[in-house]
């Protein structure tokens, strides 16, 4: 027997059957439903991250140079940057067998996702989605999500000191930061100030400049807008920062 | 006549019920898909047993496809699926979990100048050293200068983009070019 004879006769016996339409046409659903989702997901993954970064003071270091443009790639919240690359990979995945997606090199629909996961998470993180989140979590009003808010946001970084003005001195500020540590910031002729020297007790700020003990040597100070940045009252550091020693010598 | 009509409004047909128009399409499918398993795999009983396979796949399937869109890059897909699993069950995985070739842009080159260049000569060479061709570089080769599958074509078939496509076709002809010379010392080079 010919292919086409055995084929037919398979076919005119009812040995296979045509899969219904509804299967394909519900794989569809399901792939558009899961890519649908992963996208949200990756724009909160990405709201959060501009959110962290402006919680820790690193979001506005750019603003001091090439410095601080350094200071902002150290300190980016990898763990977020690692779960974007986790979803962007899984979306790839999902659409790669759609013509939309094969026809064009993988990179520019990476950038693409990319692109959009950046103005997307600015734009959410603009909204008060995650500040209320933030709050919630520091008072104990955030299941599942509260130890996600508290763990992140509230790191210490060495060289980046964000913090509520107590005090203008002559030789610059102290501030008070969300750890409720008392940091005195030298201003001097090396210091950046993007917007001048016009500081009062009060104003929400970031500095960038090495610590010691209870010193900052600022290389730049910056005021912040009090949406920009979140002190909920005194903030206890992450669980991991707990009961540990500060590698610059301040105890607590 | 049924002869008259298109692949896909037999396609078209054969959804809506009338599965004895599959028997058309696998005439005119038939010697195709042997060819492109025969080329593609080098083993005869296989290549036939598995063009059986992959009509009953695609009559499985068929309510998927889309009559707006050409039947013959979505009969090959189904065959290519089938191919590919097939070297997979003997050990050899053609294709890479992710390929660099697709990752960038790359110029795409003349299909016009690349099918029109020594021909009959290329067809030769390709006969004697296919089978030692990595199946990534060989398979787009059959495609394009055994079952006459433009770029475009070749790009659903694989799901790749277009540009990859003569990438790989320019790959393969440089392959096929040591591979004739390896074989054959005497053979003086010449343009491919």
């Amino acid at each position: 027997m010919s292919i086409q004879d055995h084929v037919m006769e398979k076919i005119n016996q009812g040995r296979v059957a045509m899969r219904p339409r509804w299967q394909f046409v519900l794989k569809s659903v399901l792939a558009v439903s899961a890519s649908i989702l992963l996208l949200l997901a990756l724009l909160y993954v990405a709201s959060f991250a501009v959110f962290v970064m402006r919680q820790n003071g690193a979001w506005f270091a750019p603003q001091f140079g090439w410095r601080g443009v350094a200071v902002l790639l150290t300190h980016l919240p990898w763990v977020l940057v690692g779960i974007g690359f986790v979803v962007i990979v899984a979306l790839e995945l999902l659409v790669k067998h759609y013509s939309f997606a094969y026809r064009r090199p993988l990179l520019y629909s990476v950038l693409g996702i990319v692109f959009i996961a950046a103005c997307g998470g600015l734009a959410v993180a603009q909204t008060s989605l995650h500040r209320t989140f933030f709050t919630r979590a520091h008072e104990g009003r955030l299941p599942i999500a509260g130890p996600w808010y508290r763990g992140f946001g509230t790191e210490r970084f060495r060289d980046v000191h964000p913090g509520r003005i107590e005090s203008v001195t002559e030789d610059g500020v102290t501030i008070r930061t969300r750890l409720n540590e008392l940091l005195s910031v030298e201003v001097t002729s090396e210091t950046r100030l993007p917007f001048g020297f016009n500081f009062e007790a009060g104003d929400m700020v970031v500095v960038v400049g090495d610590r010691h003990d209870d010193r900052v040597e600022a290389q730049g100070v910056i005021e912040v807008r009090e949406g920009g940045m979140m002190m909920p009252g005194m903030m206890q550091p992450p669980p991991f920062q707990k009961g540990l020693r500060p590698h610059w010598g301040v105890t607590r | 006549m049924v002869s008259d009509y298109s692949d896909e409004e037999l396609a078209k047909l054969v959804q809506q019920g009338e599965h004895r128009h599959f028997s058309t399409l696998i005439e005119r499918y038939e010697t195709k898909m042997l060819r492109y398993a025969r080329r593609f795999l080098f083993n005869t009983t296989d290549a036939e047993d598995l063009v059986q396979d992959v009509f009953l796949k695609a009559y499985m399937n068929i309510q998927g496809f889309d009559t707006s869109r050409r039947f013959s890059p979505w009969m090959y897909r189904i065959a290519h699926n089938a191919f590919v699993n097939a070297l997979k069950r003997k050990g050899k995985d053609p294709l890479p979990f992710f390929d660099p070739d697709t990752l960038f842009p790359h110029p795409v080159s003349s299909e016009q100048t690349d099918r029109s260049v020594n021909d009959e000569d290329l067809k030769k060479t390709m006969d004697a050293c296919l089978a030692d061709l990595d199946p990534k570089y060989r398979e787009p080769l059959v495609l394009f200068y055994f079952e006459e599958l433009a770029y475009q074509e070749i790009a659903e078939v694989l799901q790749i983009p277009m540009s990859t496509v003569g990438v790989r076709i320019k790959r393969a002809k440089e392959a096929l070019k040591r591979l004739y010379i390896e074989h054959n010392p005497e053979y003086q080079a010449k343009p491919i």
